[in-house]
This record gives structure tokens, sequence and C-alpha cells, in this order.
């Protein structure tokens, strides 16, 4: 798959501060790429050096296969950026917002007329097209910061906490959208403190910490990083303690107990014992209603790789 | 295109924007009525005094006796004091102490001239405006010129008198300003100031509100981003000048006369002054509220030196003020004023609206790169 953008042992020093320490990434095309860290890991600092806001000291960001360095300014016809804050003018009405943005990447006549009719349609504003923002709640203004930055139908658009301090429904409804986003072929890079929102969206995610790339991988791949064991719970009836003998001599089982009708057995990680600790339950006469098997979050991944959590 | 898309949406933004229309439009047009009523009485004219003028009658013939006789009658005595002089270094040095504001000097070959065709030469030396003695030598020398036409069947003689100016400035005598005409130029002025506001504005508002990110990763260069602000701002200040000017021209009946292209001119160049000063103030305050108060201090300062407060000579202090170019060009150009004083107020303007517009545009730049 193509690589649409990739970071080269990119510093960045503020005062002496490190922000960006040797930071290599390489996104492929298409996907929906997550970058999470805490509060002054460097995420904001890598995102506004991709959209050149901020020089770099060393290193190369690389763009849809061009150097920043070299980049003519048309490149930036093929971005679009979701800021952290909203970025609107609230003295002009939303197709005006859209319209004037439109105009700024070339877009006239039909085609932008088109374009802004779809990105407000994909955010559902389209109906309110002639309101001023000011009037909007913050999930609007989220969604029409959103539309703002896919007026011009970019192949890449990078989205810096593209949710924060919304309401549950307007957060359900950006993440369905950039989903459909994505299912239409364009490339996401999305920073966000939810954990949550990193584990639906994005199959691929990096973790920085301190300015660095301390985890990389797939959600499972950056479970089974930090994941030495796993818990298995069972919600049962006619249970009898004897169980609890059997399932402790199943082998990788590390901790069994009983407490009312819940069984809670925690084993190391891939020895796939979960067959020999049924075989005990329905030997002991117990009927399973329920079972569970509990996996590494990835703000348990997080916490353990960084010892904090996302919003310290 | 992109030029024009800034242009236009900067502009929109502007005149969306309640309180400086408020400002910009509302106040002047009140204050304007509200000074030109109250201070009416201080523009009304004043009681004549008397010139006072050296006279030398250095000529051979008997021509200029009929000068004489003139400066002598009754008619003339009435407005002027006429003090003979034996000699031209005399009446030169009435004319430097200041006890003569003129000098009017025949010479020698003045009838010996007359009938030449190159005719004879009453000479005015003055460092004053003296709208009354040239009045008074005009009458007499168009009579004289009449008579010898006659006389003489169109023959090409005549007389003629010149003058001698060391400085020029504009006329207020004789055909002043009403303080309605004063406070309609005084207070678009003054306003004007405050439309430094929209630079202020334009240099803040994309970092207030973000969309400075926005701007940064559209394919526009600043320099089109920049110019396309300073475009729309001085587009709308015009624009909002124009209608205080049409107001206050058909409504309160202020007089706007004269050349309308150096009137347009004065207007947009002092326009340019104040956007360029807007965006100045806005690239050195962090704070628009303080970049706003700078405005405003320098607004007052620069209206209460060149005038503001009543038509009160401020003298040479007056000069650092861009109000008194405009002020001096544009009453210059409504009320006949000498048209190289016009020239060099707007001439003076335009180099300091240049130095200003220079230094905004370097600042702005690096602000919106």
């Amino acid at each position: 798959m193509q690589i649409i953008l990739e970071t080269k042992d990119v510093v960045k020093r503020y005062n002496g501060l490190l922000a960006l320490d040797n930071v290599s990434l390489r996104i492929p095309e298409g996907c929906i790429f997550g970058l999470i860290g805490p509060n002054g890991a460097g995420k904001t600092t890598l995102i506004n050096a991709i959209i050149s806001m901020t020089k770099i000291d060393s290193g190369e960001i690389m763009v849809f296969g061009q150097s920043l360095d070299t980049a003519d300014r048309e490149f930036k016809a093929k971005l679009g950026v979701v800021p952290q804050e909203i970025a609107l003018y609230d003295d002009l009405s939303v197709y005006q917002n859209l319209d004037f943005f439109g105009r700024l990447y070339g877009l006239r006549g039909i085609k932008l007329k088109e374009n802004i009719k779809e990105a407000l349609e994909f955010v559902d504003l389209w109906e309110r097209r002639n309101d001023s923002p000011k009037r909007f709640s913050g999930g609007m203004k989220r969604r029409l910061n959103i539309a703002c930055a896919l007026v011009h139908r970019p192949e890449l658009v990078i989205m810096d906490e593209p949710t924060v301090g919304i309401d549950p429904q307007s957060r359900n409804h950006i993440l369905a959208s950039i989903r459909r986003l994505n299912e239409n072929g364009t490339t996401i890079v999305y920073t966000s403190h939810y954990m949550d929102e990193v584990e639906q969206l994005c199959a691929d995610i990096a973790i920085l910490d301190h300015g660095r790339v301390i985890a990389r991988g797939t959600k499972e791949q950056l479970a089974d990083m930090v994941a030495v064991e796993e818990k298995l719970v069972m919600r049962l009836s006619g249970t009898s303690y004897t169980l609890l003998d059997c399932v402790k001599g199943v082998q990788g089982v590390k901790a069994a107990k009983l407490e009312s009708n819940r069984l809670t057995v925690v084993s190391r990680i891939r020895i796939n014992n979960i067959n020999k600790i049924i075989d005990c339950v329905l030997d002991a006469g117990a009927i399973i209603e329920g079972i569970n098997m509990e996996r590494l979050t990835l703000g348990d991944v997080f916490l353990t790789l960084t010892g904090r959590s996302l919003r310290d | 295109m992109k030029l024009l898309t800034i242009i236009y949406y900067s502009a929109l933004r502007n005149l969306k924007d309640r309180r400086m229309l408020l400002i910009m439009l509302i106040m002047p047009i009140i204050l304007i009525a509200i000074l030109g009523m109250a201070l009416d009485s201080m523009f009304a004219p004043r009681q004549i005094e008397k010139s006072s003028v050296a006279y030398l009658n250095a000529d051979i013939g008997p021509s200029s006796n009929q000068l004489t006789s003139y400066l002598a009658s009754e008619q003339v005595r009435t407005f002027i004091n006429v003090t003979p002089v034996t000699c031209f270094e005399a009446g030169q040095a009435a004319l430097d102490s200041g006890s003569a504001e003129a000098f009017i000097y025949v010479p020698p070959d003045f009838s010996q001239n007359l009938m030449r065709t190159e005719g004879a030469r009453i000479h005015l030396h003055t460092s004053l405006q003296t709208p009354l003695i040239k009045g008074f030598l005009s009458n007499y020398v168009d009579a004289q010129n009449s008579a010898l036409v006659v006389t003489t069947m169109g023959a090409p003689l005549g007389f003629t008198y010149h003058d001698y100016f060391d400085e020029a400035a504009i006329s207020l005598e004789g055909k002043a300003p009403r303080a309605i005409d004063y406070y309609s130029i005084q207070t678009l002025l003054q306003v004007m100031l405050m439309g430094g506001w929209y630079g202020i504005s334009s240099v803040k508002d994309d970092g207030d509100m973000n969309t400075h990110v926005r701007l940064h990763t559209a394919p526009i260069s600043p320099w089109t981003h920049l110019l396309g602000k300073v475009l729309a701002n001085v587009v709308v200040l015009c624009l909002q000048s124009s209608v205080v000017v049409i107001f206050s021209k058909y409504v309160y009946g202020a007089n706007w006369s004269g050349n309308a292209l150096l009137i347009v001119s004065t207007l947009l160049v002092f326009s340019i002054l104040t956007i360029s000063i807007g965006f100045l103030m806005g690239g050195l305050f962090k704070e628009s509220n303080k970049a706003f108060g700078a405005l405003w201090c320098l607004m007052l300062f620069f209206s209460i030196i060149a005038g503001a407060l009543g038509n009160t000579d401020m003298g040479k202090l007056a000069r650092l003020s861009p109000n008194y170019y405009a002020k001096t060009a544009l009453f210059g150009t409504i009320y006949g004023g000498s048209p190289d004083a016009i020239h060099s107020s707007i001439l003076v303007l335009s180099l300091v609206t240049l130095t200003v517009f220079t230094a905004a545009l370097a600042l702005g730049r690096r602000i919106t790169a």
C-alpha cells in the first residue's frame, strides 16, 4: 500500500525542551491512523509540523511523496485539517464559511456548490446552511469545523481531537461520519483523548509520549505488547467449591476465585486453556449462564506503557 | 481570483460588524450635526480689520498718478491704510518689520511700458494672504485696462499687477467655511482614523478565531492573504467615507465642492494610511484591546493637534498629525487654496502613508506567514 504520510527522525525543540524526539511514522493510504498521547506528549507539535505550521529542527516529513521542504503550495489542496479549536467565522453563515474556504482551494461554480452541499450533508448541516454558527451548539460547531476541512475533498485529513467537549450524540454522529469518510477512500490521521474513539475508529495506532513514539500497531498488537495475563469471568448457577481445585489445576491458571455465582480465573496469555476450564465447571455440575473474556483495553495499554492516564 | 475571494469576504465581514458601522457611520453623522450647530458662532465672519500697505510710486511718467489718487480715495482708505515710502528699501523694511502687510511698488518705467506691447506692471510684495489689497488692486487694473481698450481700440497695450508671494496658504478669509463645513471634514478624518480598527481586526481575528490554521494550510500565499485584507479594509473605509461625505453634503448642506479627484485621492490615501496604522498596531500589540487602546490614543492625539477641538492653530505641532495634511489638502481643494499647498500636503501624506504601509506589510507578512 502506498505511503501517504511519512515522518523520518523528526526532531523539534522548544527552548531546549525536546517536543519531538526522532519521530518516525509511515502512514499508508486509506487507513484511519490514531495518534494518542497524554497532554504535552507532542501530538499537536507533530501535527503542526505535518501541516507546516511549525518548522522542525531536523528530520524530514513527506506528504504525498513530496518532502515538505521542497513541496509546492499545491500539495496543500490535497490536505484537509480539522483543528482542535473550532476555526470558523462566526459572522459568516454556514454556507459562506464553506464557500470562502472552498474558493481558497480554487473551487468555483457548480463544482463548488456541489462540494459545499456534499460537505454539509455529510455532517448533517445542509438544512442549517443559512444560519450563523453563533447560534450553534458545541456539537454542531464541531461538525461544521469538519465540513470546512472537507469542502475541497482532500485525500488526507488530519483531525486534531475533533470531538473535544461535545455531547455523546454529536460525538457518535461525528465518529460515524469519519468512518464513512474513510470508506470513501480518505486517509485520516486522528488524535483524541478518548481511548474508546481510537479503539473504535483506528486500525493503526501510535502512542506518543515525551515526544517519542513508544508503541505502534493495531489495537491487539498493542495489547499483546503489555499483556502478561488474561482474565476469564463466568456467571454460574449450581456452583460447588470443588470446581476451584479443578480450575486451579489447569495449565496456565495463575489464580481462581469464586464469589457468589461469579468465577474469576486469571491465566497466562496465549495458553488456550478455556476448554479445560469449562470442562472443570461442567464436571462440577455447575451451569454456565454467562462467560466473558476480559481483554486489556487501549486505556490499560496506555497506562502500562506511559505510566499515566491519557488525560494526565 | 483567490485575492478577490479574500477581498470580498473580508469586506463583507467588516460591513457586518454593527459596532464599527455605528462608529464609522452613525457617530460622524451625529457629531457633524452637533458640532456644526453648537459651534456655528465660532465660525461666524468677523469684522474686517484695516490692512496697512506701504506704497512707492517710482514712475517717472504721469500714468501712475491715477493709482496714487485711487489709493488715496475714500473707498480704498476705508479698508486700507496706505503709507507712502521714499525708496524701495523702506518699503521692504516695512514689510519685514510687519508694519505693512504688503508693499505696492510702481517701477520707474511704468508709464513708458504702458505704451509698449509687453505692458506695465504694478508690483505687490507680501508674505501674507491679502485678498482685500489684491481685490482693490485687481479692480483698479481691470478698470484701467478697460479704459485703455476703449481709447486705443484694441491695441495690445495695458498694464497688470504682479504679486510676489513668499508663501501660499489656504485662504479662509472672505469665503471661510461654516462650522458644518469645517466639522464635516474634521470629523470625517477623525473617524476615518478609527478605521484602523479594521486593520487591527485583520491581524488579530484569524488568530482569535483559529482560522489562521485553515488559511495557513490553504494553497494561497501569505502575500495574497495580506493584500486581500488590506484592500478589503480600504474599500470598506472609502465606502463609509463616501456615505458620510454624501450625507453631510446633501442633508446638512456641507461644502464638498472643488476638485472631486483631489478630494477622492486625499481620502483614498488617508484610508490606506489609517488601515496601515491599524495593521501596525495589531502587529505591535499582542492583545486586540491594547492595540485598540493605542489606536484610540493616537487618534485623539492626531485629532487634537490637527484642530479637532475647534478651528485652532497648533502651529508646527499640527504637522505631526496626518490629519493636518489631509485637512489642508481638503480645505485647500474646497476653498480655493494654493495648489502648491494642496499638492505638497498630498505629497507629504502619500509619503507618510507609503512608509507606514510598507512597515505594516512587513509586520503583517510576518504575522500571517
